[in-house]
């Protein structure tokens, strides 16, 4: 026994070696990531996060402070009278990570070859498509420091293509010139995570160092960056970003409070805690104001037949597309106290399509604000009544009783969910909710389009061009869904006025160019949404983030997290 | 080797191939009746339907269940235990290769550990029959084994890790620092290979935190049985004996008593190996302790079917040969153990 207490004395006293080795204010950042990388190739990634924001960088760069587009390669853009050609110049002695300069021949490579090429699949190249007509642009080199981009009409989302990341011809050329038995680019395999990382090359603030399956990807300075400071130092300040990976939150909470983690994104369920813990951690939680992108309960107003069968009860497709009735229930619905009780006061209403935060935002709708006394006296106008037993039944006699649906596992939708569930019955609405596996979800909103109504959410930016939901035919235009292409097709489906007039006026908005005209047209945009209520709109929560005092120059932003600025940020102790 | 012994091992080696068909048996099916599609976590929900298929046909998920059944049964014969689907076509030995050797360590400390605290407790508890040592003695027993493993985990982590900052989590070795030169990649064995103290010594102090954790609840196996046996043996004949002869209880205790009552505790040890992966999984989860428990979770929530099936098949593997072991250890240990 004696044997045993000296051998762990000895290791004890091996402990004070280790103390060396942490050093605490190391000019490194340790962050956490759920999962692994799925793949190194910024063209092929569908995943986020990714690993490209820090090694990557496209012509140009969008601030998500200020939503203004900022240079990034490219040193600046001329957009032409008609709108229909912009030439953006590149900056000049720019370089890749292994020092081979990066050239308008990798701009027009990684456009024309890569993302515009139809044999590599990739999630930007719908993005490339302009306006309504669907036409991918004419990329081609002007001189050697010159890129024309000609477009078929004038098109104000345009600009957010020119931030995908430029990748290096000197390399991949090869690897699409050369085909598989099949015919396809080899470009489709290349650059997976098993490619040794210092194959990988970039144009970003940081390049791979090392990459060890399930516990962490080190980047390191890439030295032929070309960003500098004011004093001409290159950037970034920062030697190194660590992303260690643990698989849950809760541990990666644990991690930070630990002090292994600079820097952690806060739900509302941690706020209070690591409030408290501020000092003690010496940490300070950021609030970046409302989170982009919006969550909200929408209605199957779909009065089409599939074989003869309606896709809804047309007792219920009746409730759902009275306009009144959508009213009531967004007066029915407390969303303050969804604010109170799901987001513990840290969130707000959110009123339109268009996230808060965004310019386009229209401050002027005031929303639907929690007024069941409103609601009812909506719905006797519509000829609905109350039995004795307190029941909402319509005209004819009927209940109402409809199902509610949302992806099972996101505990804010499911909290929402019951508490709608909970208001509603007290306009005498009985409310089936369920939630149901993400898979079964997305083939009842995309495939069969057999559902009553659900709550889903839309991730967002500054952006308010989003043909897929304000299309008549777009894939996500989900409370009127047209069949996917290969699907059974619908008879008698009924587009309202309302829908057109949302589409005319998202084309035109995608059309204009100068801010003040474009905003105004998305006013119009909003004002219809909030009329007609195809989406009732919830709470959005704050993006809430808690970050080691170490660092100077946080500039916490709901769009762009935390660090969306590295390439300037240092560590205080290394001033 | 006894020729009934060499018969049981016979058969033991005869009867390991059916147990671990059994398990990729049921690990296959059990997996495929799970909701979720492997195209779907690897394209994302919103993939197009045509892509989606053209993986699920590359993936062979579009033939019968019962010809994918085969085909994998014929793949794991040949000892291929497929690649995984979402590390770039990384085969399932090479993901065990990379991250067996952290579980395994974790593993072998844990095991010291718990029997370390085991044994103490068991000999302190049994030699002090109906004392307040004793009743504590067999309450941490029923304590440790009834405690879930997360818990106990993330309760070390918050008293050791984030209110007294002793412990560092996250990892195996420090971040900004390189690790062991691997020759094994167990990295308290490489340290030491590479005649490197200061990188045992973090080793082992990364490893603290989780062993304990996984150590701690395996104890309670190990205390139970020393106590049970240790009591027995105090009252045999020869213990008695021995003190009528006038040697020093603590002599009795250690030379004599212990000895014997430690042998079925070799048969704990075989028995707590199964325990001790299912628990490694969890505490590898609870830590991100980067071993293969870990790596089979994720596999698990992205569907990767080759990797779940081949790191379960592993682990089953590891159980059936290393309870063959044990009893084999057993029989030779124990004079008294036929077969």
């Amino acid at each position: 026994m004696k044997r045993i207490f000296a051998i762990i004395l000895i290791i004890l006293c091996l402990f004070p070696l280790t103390a060396c080795a942490q050093k605490a204010n190391a000019n490194q950042v340790v962050l956490a990531v759920l999962s692994d990388p799925k793949t190194f190739n910024a063209v092929l990634s569908q995943e986020s996060p990714n690993i490209f924001g820090l090694t990557y960088e496209g012509l140009i760069t969008e601030n998500p402070i200020t939503g203004i587009k900022e240079p990034a390669l490219a040193e600046s853009w001329d957009i032409s009278d008609d709108k229909l050609t912009i030439t953006f110049t590149l900056k000049e002695r720019l370089k890749w990570s292994d020092g081979k300069p990066l050239t308008v021949d990798d701009v027009v490579f990684t456009y024309n070859d890569l993302y515009l090429n139809p044999k590599i699949p990739n999630n930007y190249r719908d993005s490339f498509r302009i306006g309504r007509q669907g036409t991918f642009p004419q990329i081609k080199k002007l001189d050697e420091r010159r890129i024309e981009f000609k477009i078929t009409e004038p098109f104000a989302p345009f600009l957010d293509n020119a931030g995908v990341p430029i990748l290096p011809a000197h390399i991949l050329r090869k690897n699409i010139e050369k085909k598989d038995k099949e015919g396809n680019p080899e470009f489709l395999t290349v650059w997976g995570t098993d490619t040794p990382v210092d194959k990988i090359i970039v144009n970003g603030p940081y390049k791979l160092k090392e990459y060890a399956t399930s516990q962490r990807i080190i980047f390191e300075k890439n030295p032929y960056y070309w960003k500098k400071d004011e004093k001409g130092n290159q950037l970034p300040n920062i030697e190194q970003v660590i992303w260690t990976i643990v698989e849950s939150p809760d541990t990666s909470l644990l991690q930070f409070r630990s002090g292994s983690l600079d820097s952690i994104s806060i739900t509302p369920d941690y706020f209070s805690l690591l409030k408290r813990e501020e000092e003690r951690g010496n940490f300070t939680v950021y609030n970046g104001g409302a989170a982009f992108g919006t969550n909200f309960m929408a209605f199957n107003l779909n009065q089409g037949k599939r074989d003869g069968k309606p896709l809804v009860d047309p007792i219920k497709s009746a409730w759902f597309n009275n306009l009144n009735f959508r009213k009531a229930i967004a007066y029915g619905m407390d969303r303050e106290r969804m604010v109170n009780n799901i987001y513990r006061g840290l969130g707000q209403p959110q009123n339109t399509q268009i996230s808060v935060q965004s310019p386009f935002y229209n401050k002027k709708i005031e929303g639907y604000h929690y007024n069941p006394e409103k609601a009812k006296e909506l719905l006797l106008k519509e000829g609905f009544k109350y039995n004795k037993a307190g029941e909402l039944l319509d005209a004819k006699g009927n209940k109402i009783r409809f199902s509610l649906i949302t992806n099972a596992g996101n505990k804010i939708r499911e909290a929402m969910g019951a508490q709608i569930k909970e208001d509603l019955r007290k306009l005498g609405i009985q409310i089936d909710f369920s939630p149901l596996a993400f898979n079964v979800l997305v083939d009842k909103l995309s495939d069969s389009l057999d559902w009553e109504a659900h709550i889903l959410g839309f991730t967002g930016g500054n952006e308010p061009h989003a043909p897929n939901i304000w299309y008549i035919d777009g894939n996500l235009h989900m409370f009127n869904q047209k069949p996917q292409p290969g699907a059974k097709p619908l008879t008698g489906q009924v587009f309202a006025d309302w829908e057109k007039q949302i589409e005319d006026l998202s084309v035109k908005g995608s059309q204009e160019l100068e801010l003040k005209k474009r905003k105004e047209i998305y006013d119009q945009t909003q004002t219809l949404v909030s009329e007609y209520l195809p989406f009732i709109y919830l709470v959005n929560g704050y993006s809430l983030a808690a970050v080691r005092n170490r660092f100077n120059g946080i500039q916490h932003s709901a769009l762009g997290g935390t660090f969306w600025n590295i390439d300037e940020i240092y560590v205080k102790d290394n001033e | 080797m006894s020729k009934s012994l060499k018969y049981y091992l016979f058969a033991r080696l005869l009867l390991a191939p059916l147990m671990i068909w059994t398990i990729i048996t049921l690990v296959f099916l059990l997996l495929r009746a799970t909701p979720g599609d492997p195209a779907d976590a690897i394209l994302g929900n919103r993939a197009p339907e045509s892509a989606k298929s053209a993986l699920r046909e590359q993936l062979g998920l579009n033939q019968p269940l019962w010809l994918q059944y085969l085909i994998y049964l014929g793949q794991v014969l040949r000892f291929d235990l497929g690649s995984s689907l979402t590390s770039n076509g990384k085969s399932v030995w090479q993901i065990i290769g990379e991250h067996f050797p952290a579980t395994a360590e974790l593993a072998f400390y844990s095991m010291i550990i718990a029997v370390v605290i085991g044994v103490t407790i068991g000999i302190l508890s049994a030699s002090r029959p109906n004392t307040s040592v004793d009743v504590g003695g067999r309450l941490f027993g029923i304590i440790t084994y009834s405690l879930p493993i997360f818990w106990v985990g993330m309760l070390l982590q918050l008293i050791f890790s984030v209110q007294l900052r002793l412990f560092p989590l996250g990892t195996r070795f420090p971040l900004d620092q390189t690790s062991p030169n691997p020759i094994t990649g167990i990295y308290t064995l490489d340290s030491l290979l590479g005649g490197n103290l200061g990188q045992f010594s973090l080793s082992i102090y990364y490893l603290i935190l989780p062993s304990f954790t996984l150590g701690i609840l395996l104890s309670g196996i190990f205390e139970r049985m020393v106590r049970v046996n240790l009591k027995q043996t105090l009252q045999a004949d020869y213990v008695e004996a021995a003190r009528a002869r006038g040697i020093p209880e603590r002599r009795i205790l250690l030379a004599h008593a212990l000895k014997n009552a430690l042998i079925p505790v070799i048969t704990v040890l075989g028995l707590t190996f199964a325990s001790l992966l299912g628990g490694a999984v969890l505490t590898e989860v609870t830590f991100s302790w980067p071993g293969l428990g870990n790596r089979l979770y994720e596999a698990i929530s992205v569907r990767d079917y080759p990797t779940v099936q081949g790191i379960m098949v592993f682990f089953g593997a590891i159980v059936v040969f290393a309870s063959i072991l044990i009893d084999l250890a057993n029989a030779y240990v124990d004079p008294r153990i036929r077969y």
